[in-house]
């Protein structure tokens, strides 16, 4: 699943109908071949095109371009302080993004479907652990000694990704398993009922205000200042988790026979079948996988700002789609590495132009990269016509 | 002439060729039922005094029958509870395998004609006589009119509904607009007694319905996954708004307005949808999902200073044509709102069967296909999403001069998808039902969920179960929203009325997916 | 079908009916005793209403005004305020399962119903600006008194120089197509904001601030008052950031805050908006300056939030201007410990008046209300008019003569609706509770002075 993000017929294509029809890609090209169809296009079609083939085969560097600039935009308003803060600020945000944006692409290179409602598993999964935390008096534990943190970080990251990952599975089972061959609009609407049945279960559980986790205590203090910007122990701790959850998974898929079997799946379903791979499985497995990694962004996020909301999820997880997206659905690196680009221009972004425009920005980006290159960064373009 | 007559009003051997199509037939007949029900004890779920609709024709029952009035009420009675069961009757009938002759239909017609005028001589007698207590123990001239005219109302739908039966499932967009129209025509006058808060309720109603059409063109007729549809209904609010308010000190008159709204927004209907023109199923959804979320943004950002900002614009005009004064009867601006929806409603039918609606189609089922077919896919693209934003302006010219003031939080993510909602549960692609999913999402989200807790209450008093009163339903609304999504979906992802592609689209992907079963894919 | 013994039957049926009348569900009738003068042969239905987000995100909020007037209209009842007639008490839900908490449609929707009812006087409401805006050109074509137990927004009384403010853009104006019939008896932002720039730059000291706002209507209001009020006394605003209620951490604009060389915060907006999280991110960032709030932050919802980070003593040091502290005031202690009597059944927290700001203020209005009807109906004899606008608009008339003491001291009003009951009060988290520190008043000349 990482060699390539754009797999036959699971990239930008997929029209509707029923099981039989047959998937085909149109990818690179902008409207029918011949002169009398270009219609809206038409004179201008030559020059629009090559801008087009321009920006969109070089999307990368332009991005990689605006960011260096606004980063250099920072260093210009408030020095090398500001800029530094906000580098950490843009990694400590991007690592959760990027954790949750590998379950939305595993999801989705392997069943096609945008899990509307993993952003709410990632919330939900924050609930579990601030449960399970005050059941087994983790909080004590943790801030008494560095061997108890360890001990309840061991204790709260397994049982929190466990819960999470079966509640994924029994999410994948109930709602989603019967419509895996129906029009793209029903496990859409599925995915977003899923999303409000999770996030009406957690407003009455939990209330409509903020909740404290009391998590927020586990870790801090400061590692180390480089001038004036000072890191603290929680930065690394989320950045560093972040990182080898993700490198984790990577080796994961590259090495296990589940990783192969998820990897041939996303591929072609039924050439994998033929293999004797078994599909439900696997397809469980990558639900399971994912929601637990969206659990550990939850513990993660708990340990770093201490408070969950019941509607903080879908948000997020439509930034976090944004950043699987950038880096090309379907490809696991290439969601990490989106995440942590989403976290810089969300950032920048919001400290140049006023954080009212953070939101929109991310949005903008995602339509711009949906223009001019759908496969993402990290994607291949993979032309079907003969 | 009289064998023309007969050959109307006779009805197809029931149960006859396809069961397919009888979908409008059943909802009439659900709805005269309704309508019987409701008029019978209406102030039971609007309680007396309450929005002034005074006593029912039940309360007249309290005491023993004194009166000619009483006495035709019992008559009226023994109809209505005739005609009421009947729908279910002929359910229960058709699945022991012996339905109902024609024979049972006559009867119900004349049953329902005879209803109609004994509610009419009732009516008379209690309005026009008043002079002695015809109703036991209810004084004259406090019965509901609203009551009494639903009543009628309820007679005479069953009546067309089983004697014309053949014409009603033969014709079925047809019959619902003829059964329904003179209902939504004479609404204002039935319930005189309540005016402004059921036309606000009725005029919200036609608002979503707009909405919900609009969007079933995107969705429905050209298949296009649309997930930001408030966006086009922000643009047609907002552009309405800021040519009939003090912002920019403009007052134009609403039916300049209405063509206004709906042009801007169709503009910005086929700019936005110009980046999507590439993708598909759903990429094109979130690309919408994000063009939802900016607009929104925008606004509340006060973008080129045309906004106003998070109050949004305020003191927006409301309409005056002449003698017609919509701010001091709101009947005109409810009339008004029914003829454009019926307009819109017939030029979506007309253009569904045009040559855009066959591209449409053609254009759903396999896009390579059409475009080898010589379709220009992105015309026909465009055009669907300005069709479709088209009617949301209109909507949004509506919206502003009812409410006076449009902010950005009208537009919210939760607002396309009760759209959605209400276009996947009517029936995708299918202009009757998604009037109907207007119909029941509009009643359940605006009335229903709100009441529920005191009618909870009421409830837990009346049968002494106190642990009702304390369950606080409103805080459940999202738990039920979302598993009444998901079993829709489970269940009937055509929705309640599938348009008759999907249905065939449906029974053929049960097929291949029983094939796909045998083969262990899915 | 005439029936042979109609006579007798007739006059069975009228004994019938005389009978039943007495136990009748008709509520137009009540026992009327002949002979009786003044307020005490009153006869007929009076209505007040209550217009306040129940559900949703401001389910915290908007029942206290509610239940507050509720227990004001029992109160008047035992004391059979309006003699013979009866006085009924509806509440309305202004908030709607879409917007999760208050819905301006919903509230215009609620001001129509209960305008059509010709036995409704006047309604308690509403509790959000916005909602306000909807609300008001609808009661005021329908000569109906709306008095609001929180609206600070200015604009919706008077114009003031922000309203034609680009994001703010209130005509005030246009909102009264009809009589004013719009009162509140809570001071507008203007009071308060003038208030929160001398808190920030004469009793805080700071020169350099940055300002957060919530994008809401009353945060935006709020924080463009307090730049300006703050500019005028000669300090300097280093940056502004306007962010949506779903921010989940403003560490980027904090950071900013730093770098600009802030000496301290303020935040336009709720709690439920941030108020809280900005402190707890505070904290995070290491930024020791003090933050000021409006009244939308002085709750204990923002203690909770500001405690919830790594520093859970956060939120001491916090200040927010609010509303008098009306649990000082010996009238309102009498009120709230009536509140807590009759409504000691309910679930925490609403059975304890002191945990939400506005609760007194809904007493107060209903009270106000009340007593504007008692005195409509005695100038008229002890009667309703037989015209519901007639009425409608003595009530209103009544109201502008107000003079009434309670529990938020003494209210007035002027010309625009608004009360003459200014001041607030600065507030201070002190080992995790808001502790009142001295209350201002401004006067129409802009001073500040400390009150009490």
């Amino acid at each position: 699943m990482s060699e390539q993000s754009g797999i036959p017929g699971a990239g930008p294509g997929g029209t509707g109908g029923g099981a039989g029809t047959v998937t085909l890609v149109d990818q690179g090209n902008l409207g029918p071949r011949t002169a009398e169809g270009r219609g809206v296009f038409g004179a201008a079609g030559p020059p629009l095109r090559f801008l087009y083939g321009l920006v969109s085969k070089n999307f990368g560097a332009l991005l990689l371009l605006l960011i260096v600039a606004s980063i250099f935009g920072t260093f210009v308003q408030g020095g090398a302080t500001l800029m530094g803060n906000q580098i950490k600020n843009a990694l400590v945000l991007g690592a959760i993004y990027a954790l949750v944006a590998i379950g939305y692409t595993m999801v989705y290179g392997i069943i096609e479907l945008i899990n509307f409602a993993h952003g709410d598993v990632f919330t939900v999964s924050g609930f579990y652990a601030v449960f399970i935390a005050n059941t087994l008096h983790l909080n004590q534990l943790a801030t008494s000694s560095g061997g108890g943190l360890l001990l309840a970080l061991v204790i709260v990251f397994p049982l929190s990704m466990l819960a999470a990952g079966l509640t994924g599975m029994a999410i994948e089972f109930v709602a989603y398993r019967r419509l895996r061959d129906a029009p793209r609009l029903a496990p859409l609407i599925t995915a977003i009922g899923v999303s409000f049945l999770i996030e009406g279960v957690m407003l009455v559980r939990e209330g409509p205000d903020y909740v404290t986790t009391g998590q927020a205590s586990w870790i801090n203090g400061t590692a180390f200042t480089i001038g004036k910007v000072s890191i603290g122990y929680t930065d690394i701790f989320v950045v560093g988790t972040a990182l080898f959850l993700m490198f984790a998974l990577g080796a994961f898929v590259q090495r296990t026979r589940l990783g192969k079997a998820m990897r041939s799946t996303a591929q072609d379903r039924t050439a994998a079948l033929l293999c004797g791979i078994n599909i439900n499985r696997t397809i469980s497995a990558t639900f399971f996988i994912g929601s637990a990694l969206a659990a550990a962004a939850a513990v993660i996020y708990s340990i770093n700002y201490g408070d969950l909301k019941w509607n903080i999820g879908f948000r997020l997880g439509i930034i976090a789609f944004t950043a699987a997206v950038l880096g090309g659905i379907g490809n696991i690196v290439g969601a990490g590495v989106g995440g942590f680009l989403i976290g810089l221009i969300y950032v920048f972004g919001g400290s140049l132009l006023g954080g009212e425009w953070s939101e929109a920005l991310i949005f903008a980006i995602l339509v711009l990269i949906l223009t001019f290159r759908p496969v993402g960064l990290f994607g291949v373009e993979v032309s079907t016509r003969a | 002439m009289r064998k023309r007559f007969a050959a109307f009003v006779s009805t197809v051997p029931p149960g006859g060729p396809a069961s397919a199509g009888t979908g409008v037939f059943w909802i009439l007949a659900a709805t005269a039922s309704g309508f019987l029900i409701i008029g019978w004890l209406l102030p039971w779920f609007v309680g007396p005094y309450d929005a002034g609709v005074g006593f029912s024709a039940q309360d007249a029952l309290i005491s023993p029958p004194t009166g000619v009035g009483t006495f035709l009420i019992y008559i009226l009675a023994v109809a209505m509870v005739v005609l009421l069961l009947s729908p279910l009757a002929e359910v229960v009938m058709r699945l022991r395998g012996r339905p109902f002759g024609p024979r049972a239909d006559r009867i119900r017609l004349y049953l329902g004609l005879a209803g109609v005028v004994l509610t009419g001589v009732v009516w008379l007698l209690y309005r026009v006589i008043q002079e002695e207590p015809l109703f036991g123990s209810v004084v004259p001239g406090e019965i509901s009119d609203s009551a009494i005219w639903l009543t009628m109302y309820g007679f005479a739908l069953a009546a067309l509904v089983y004697g014309a039966r053949k014409w009603v499932v033969a014709r079925q967009t047809l019959a619902f607009g003829t059964a329904l129209l003179p209902f939504g025509i004479f609404l204002p006058l039935m319930f005189h007694q309540a005016p402004d808060f059921l036309l606000w309720a009725a005029g919200s109603l036609a608002i979503y319905m707009l909405l919900a059409l609009g969007l079933n063109v995107v969705v429905g007729f050209a298949g296009l996954l649309d997930l930001g549809y408030a966006a086009f209904f922000a643009i047609g609010a907002y552009a309405c708004a800021s040519f009939a308010s003090p912002i920019h000190n403009i007052h134009w008159p609403l039916w300049i307005l209405i063509f206004i709204g709906a042009a801007i927004a169709s503009l910005f209907g086929a700019i936005l949808g110009a980046p999507t023109l590439r993708l598909r199923g759903d990429y094109l959804a979130i690309v919408t999902l994000g063009f939802g979320e900016i607009i929104p943004d925008l606004a509340t950002n006060n973008v080129f200073n045309l906004t106003g900002g998070p109050n949004g614009i305020s003191g927006i005009d409301q309409p005056h044509w002449g003698f017609m004064d919509f701010s001091e009867s709101p009947r005109w601006y409810y009339w008004s709102l029914l003829l454009v929806s019926i307009a819109v409603i017939i030029l979506l039918r007309n253009i569904e069967q045009a040559r855009v609606g066959r591209a449409w189609v053609a254009l759903r089922e396999d896009e390579v296909a059409a475009a080898a077919t010589g379709i220009n896919t992105t015309t026909t693209k465009l055009l669907a999403f300005a069709i479709g934003a088209s009617v949301s302006g209109l909507a949004g010219a509506f919206y502003g001069s009812l409410v006076t003031v449009v902010t950005p939080d009208d537009f919210s993510f939760s607002v396309s998808i009760a759209v959605l909602s209400i276009v996947v549960l009517g029936g995708i692609g299918n202009i009757v039902g998604v009037i109907l999913g207007a119909v029941i999402l509009t009643f359940v989200i605006f009335w229903v969920l709100p009441n529920m807790d005191s009618w909870s209450t009421t409830l837990s008093s009346t049968v002494h179960i106190p642990a009702l009163a304390n369950i606080n339903f409103s805080s459940y609304t999202y738990i039920i929203y979302g598993i009444a999504l998901i079993l829709m979906m489970l269940l009937r992802p055509g929705g309640l009325l599938p348009s008759r592609a999907r249905r065939i689209e449906l029974e053929s992907a049960e097929e291949s997916e029983s094939l796909a079963a045998v083969q262990g894919i899915a | 079908m005439v029936k042979p013994t109609k006579g007798v039957l007739s006059i069975a049926s009228i004994a019938a009916l005389g009978v039943l009348a007495a136990c009748g569900t008709s509520s137009t009738t009540t026992s009327s005793s002949a002979g009786a003068t003044g307020i005490a042969a009153c006869h007929g239905t009076i209505t007040v209403a209550t217009d306040m987000p129940l559900t949703g995100g401001d389910a915290t909020d908007g029942p206290f005004p509610a239940y507050a007037a509720q227990l004001a209209v029992t109160q008047a009842n035992a004391n059979k305020l309006m003699g013979g007639c009866t006085l009924k008490y509806v509440s309305k839900d202004d908030s709607t399962v879409l917007k999760n908490g208050h819905d301006p449609a919903q509230g215009a929707a609620n001001i129509t119903a209960l305008a059509g009812d010709p036995t409704v006087m006047g309604v308690v409401g509403p509790f959000n600006s916005s909602v306000a805006l909807s609300e008001i050109p609808v009661a005021s074509r329908n000569h109906l008194a709306l008095i609001s137990p929180a609206n600070t927004n200015p604009c919706l009384t008077a114009v003031v120089a922000v309203c034609s403010d680009p994001t703010i853009e209130i005509n005030t104006a246009s909102l009264y197509p009809g009589p004013h019939t719009y009162f509140r008896v809570i001071a507008s932002d203007v009071q308060q904001s003038e208030i929160d720039a001398y808190v920030a730059f004469s009793v805080l000291k700071a020169t350099k601030i940055y300002v957060f706002d919530d994008q809401e209507a009353y945060g935006r209001g709020l924080a463009l008052l307090f730049i300006k009020y703050y500019t005028a006394d000669g300090g300097t605003v280093v940056g502004k950031a306007s962010l949506p209620g779903s921010t989940t951490t403003f560490s980027t604009q904090l950071s900013n805050a730093q770098s600009d060389g802030a000496k301290a915060i303020f935040f336009g907006g709720t709690t439920g908006n941030g108020c809280g999280l900005v402190r707890r991110d505070m904290g995070s960032a290491g930024l020791n300056i003090p933050l000021l709030g409006g009244d939308g932050c002085e709750d204990q919802l923002f203690i909770t939030n500001a405690n919830s980070g790594a520093k859970t003593s956060e939120a001491n040091g916090s200040y927010a201007t609010s509303a008098p502290d009306v649990t000082k005031l010996a009238s309102s202690a009498t009120f709230f410990q009536q509140y807590a009597a009759a409504y000691s059944s309910l679930p925490a927290p609403y059975n304890d008046g002191t945990k939400e700001p506005y609760t007194a203020y809904g007493y107060d209005a209903m009270n106000i209300l009340l007593q504007a009807i008692h005195n409509a109906l005695v100038a008229n004899g002890g009667q309703p008019p037989s015209s519901s606008q007639t009425f409608r608009d003595a009530v209103v008339a009544q109201i502008r003569l107000t003079s009434y003491d309670g529990a938020l001291g003494h209210t007035t009003f002027d010309a625009n609706g608004d009360t003459t009951n200014t001041g607030f009060t600065l507030y201070e988290v002190t080992n995790g509770a808001w502790v009142g520190v001295n209350t201002y008043a401004v006067d129409t000349s802009g001073h500040v002075s400390v009150k009490s």
